[in-house]
């Protein structure tokens, strides 16, 4: 519903920016025909895919996998031998950072809410002090999710029923971020979209398949296995320099790539932008359908809205697409998930 | 050469007061009293320290990173070596969100959305450099004399309007990656935790450096311990910033010697200070802004004990990330140590 909302709110300042904005709208006019002529039409397997996915609902679901009191779903498989393989791929020790800079003004994907708020206290002759606030599950700030995040049918992943777990005062009881506190360690698989097409960055819109995932694992040598982040790339922070920023249409991940995470079982999947391909004719009334089958069904986490500019650069250079990841939330009970600032090591 | 001088003298000061300290070993407690054990470091040491120790212009004149400089490639790689069983812990208190009377300003957590299909929640942190998060101080925090570190001029890279133009916690964006030992004291002295006052000296992290077998080196971080949450969880929390037990300012030369990256600890000093000392916190603003030692304050070091006592293994590798926030003093962190 937050979600929904959140973006009405987008296109509603994506329509603004659009009359403002004259000049970005020429630029783009020049490589993003697809950005220009407004919703892609749906992919042909749309009818099929919504099938499949009614079925998938029942046939992906790891409840009870993991016990019936589990809350770390598909974490479960980051074991301290998978910790220990990760560990070795640390050949070169370079660190980056997969964050942006929290956004500390509106834009066409920072709603008001999304504002990453940073207020000087006082300045006096010893020193000076901030005061934050954040709103964190936007376009821009680098987060991870929870079970907490998304419902179905009154259930939280494992069968937590929504309505015993979750209040305004205590937050979410049972699968907040608190189990995450110890932090995330694993191995990151890149999944390099852009390069894999030749292109700069993939438009916004554009689906990416299990054809594409399966293309990349081919050409680069490296798969994605249980326990692991799959890190999605289609160079949005290329072209949000480029082109400026925008928000609604979104190349994610696109139903098809469903059975291939559960075959995978990745503790996270992440991306450079939101995780769900966008806009989806075809799928009215049933938002955010990727976002639903990771955490309400498999129990696979998310890390979203990242920035992998500076680890594909690397990745690329040292012709690696296989690093150790870390990440740890911000330890606030109840917590429907946090901004993080996940390091790649190499 | 000029660094080479500093040591020298430094050493020199550390026989002066380990000579001096073995007296009064003993007597610790009688800190808290205001008639101190041991002798204060006075205003016209710590003045001189600020020309002898200091690291400013040592990375250049535009650094803004101070000892991180001495995380290299290698030393990430001699970090990641030290991961042995693929067991992580939190360094991390958890976010205060209720007032209490060692939280005056707690954590702003609020639930945005609630329905049938998902939830949202905001996070705000009013007073990120107070008791109630586990933080990292950038070079923005603490001022000398009108100066950041590395001698930027405060007055005109710091306004109310748009916070720190240098020396931000943006510097710190891409992460620190390196060795983490700890200095666990109440496991040194046989007690649960240390009595609020209590002054540590160097030669107690050198005592703790015999018996654990350990030793922090250049680029790594040291952990100080001295049982603040298990003394909360014993009995109840209490004014944190009017009794509480830290480093002696006779400890900054051997801080300088030691050449550490990252200074973290439970409380930023130690208190009541007895009569006559330095005024609170003059160590903490001394590693920040003179030696350019970056610090975790307010962690929280009880389960990192145990998993290091588990296994009598005090060093480990260590990661912390700030939030990339353009333009601010400090960041919540959750530091994650890997044994």
């Amino acid at each position: 519903m937050g979600r929904h909302l959140k973006f009405a709110g987008l296109s509603i300042g994506l329509i603004l920016i659009g009359v403002v904005g004259g000049f970005e709208l020429r630029a783009q006019g020049q490589t993003g025909a697809a950005t220009r002529a407004g919703a892609p039409p749906a992919p042909a397997d749309t009818a099929a895919m919504r099938a499949n996915y009614e079925r998938w609902r029942t046939e992906f679901k790891t409840w009870g996998k993991w016990g019936p009191d589990d809350n770390k779903g598909t974490t479960n498989l980051i074991t301290p031998q998978k910790v220990m393989s990760a560990m070795r791929l640390v050949k070169s020790g370079i660190v980056v950072s997969l964050a942006h800079p929290e956004p500390q003004q509106p834009a066409a994907d920072v709603n008001a809410n999304g504002v990453f708020h940073r207020t000087t206290n006082g300045i006096t002759a010893g020193g000076t002090t901030d005061n934050y606030q954040v709103s964190y599950h936007g376009l821009t700030v680098a987060h991870m999710d929870t079970w907490c995040h998304f419902f179905v049918d009154g259930q939280m992943y494992n069968g937590t029923p929504v309505k015993d777990n979750i209040t305004p005062e205590t937050g979410c009881k049972k699968g907040s971020v608190m189990n995450w506190k110890d932090g995330i360690v694993t191995r990151a698989v890149l999944y390099d979209i852009a390069q894999l097409k030749g292109v700069d960055w993939i438009e916004p819109g554009v689906p990416i398949t299990r054809a594409d995932l399966e293309a990349w694992e081919k050409k680069s040598g490296v798969k994605a296995e249980p326990g692991d982040v799959v890190l999605l790339y289609i160079g949005r922070w290329k072209r949000r320099e480029k082109m400026g920023p925008w928000a609604g249409q979104v190349s994610g991940y696109y139903a098809d790539t469903i059975p291939w995470m559960h075959e995978r079982l990745p503790a996270f999947i992440g991306h450079d932008f939101n995780i769900d391909w966008n806009p989806r004719p075809g799928w009215e009334g049933m938002p955010n359908p990727i976002h639903v089958a990771v955490l309400n069904w498999m129990g696979i986490n998310i890390v979203e809205c990242l920035d992998l500019e500076q680890a594909v650069t690397t990745a690329r250079r040292l012709k690696r697409y296989e690093f150790l990841i870390t990440f740890a939330p911000l330890p606030v009970e109840g917590g429907t998930g946090s901004p993080v600032n996940p390091l790649a090591i190499f | 050469m000029r660094t080479r001088t500093l040591v020298v003298s430094a050493s020199g000061l550390m026989l002066v007061v380990g000579a001096i300290s073995g007296a009064a070993a003993r007597s610790q407690g009688a800190g808290a009293e205001g008639v101190p054990s041991r002798p204060l470091v006075t205003q016209a040491e710590y003045e001189r320290w600020q020309t002898e120790l200091s690291n400013w212009g040592r990375w250049g004149k535009d650094d803004e990173l101070g000892t991180l400089n001495l995380i290299t490639p290698a030393k990430r790689k001699q970090a990641a070596a030290l991961v042995k069983e693929g067991v992580t812990v939190s360094l991390s208190s958890d976010a205060a969100t209720e007032r209490s009377v060692d939280v005056p300003c707690p954590v702003e957590w609020a639930m945005l959305t609630a329905s049938q299909s998902g939830a949202t929640d905001r996070i705000g942190y009013p007073c990120i450099h107070g008791a109630g998060t586990t933080h990292l101080d950038s070079f923005a925090h603490v001022f000398f004399g009108g100066k950041m570190w590395n001698g930027y001029p405060v007055s005109a890279l710091v306004t109310k309007e748009a916070g720190a133009a240098k020396n931000s916690i943006l510097t710190m964006k891409n992460g620190i990656v390196t060795r983490g030992v700890l200095y666990d004291i109440p496991k040194l002295k046989g007690v649960s935790y240390l009595d609020p006052g209590t002054r540590i000296f160097a030669g107690d992290l050198e005592a703790w450096e015999r018996k654990a077998g350990v030793k922090v080196t250049a680029g790594d971080a040291l952990l100080l311990r001295w049982g603040r949450w298990t003394r909360r969880a014993t009995l109840g929390p209490w004014p944190i910033n009017e009794a509480m037990a830290g480093l002696d300012n006779s400890v900054i030369p051997w801080l300088k010697k030691r050449d550490i990256a990252i200074l973290g600890w439970e409380t930023p000093d130690y208190a009541p200070h007895p009569a006559g000392d330095l005024p609170p916190s003059s160590l903490h603003n001394f590693v920040l802004t003179i030696l350019g030692v970056h610090l975790v304050d307010r962690a929280d070091f009880d389960a990192l004990s145990q998993a290091a006592a588990a296994r009598n293994r005090w060093e480990f590798m260590l990661t912390i990330a700030p939030l990339p926030i353009p333009h601010g003093t400090g960041s919540p962190v959750n530091p994650i140590a890997v044994f």
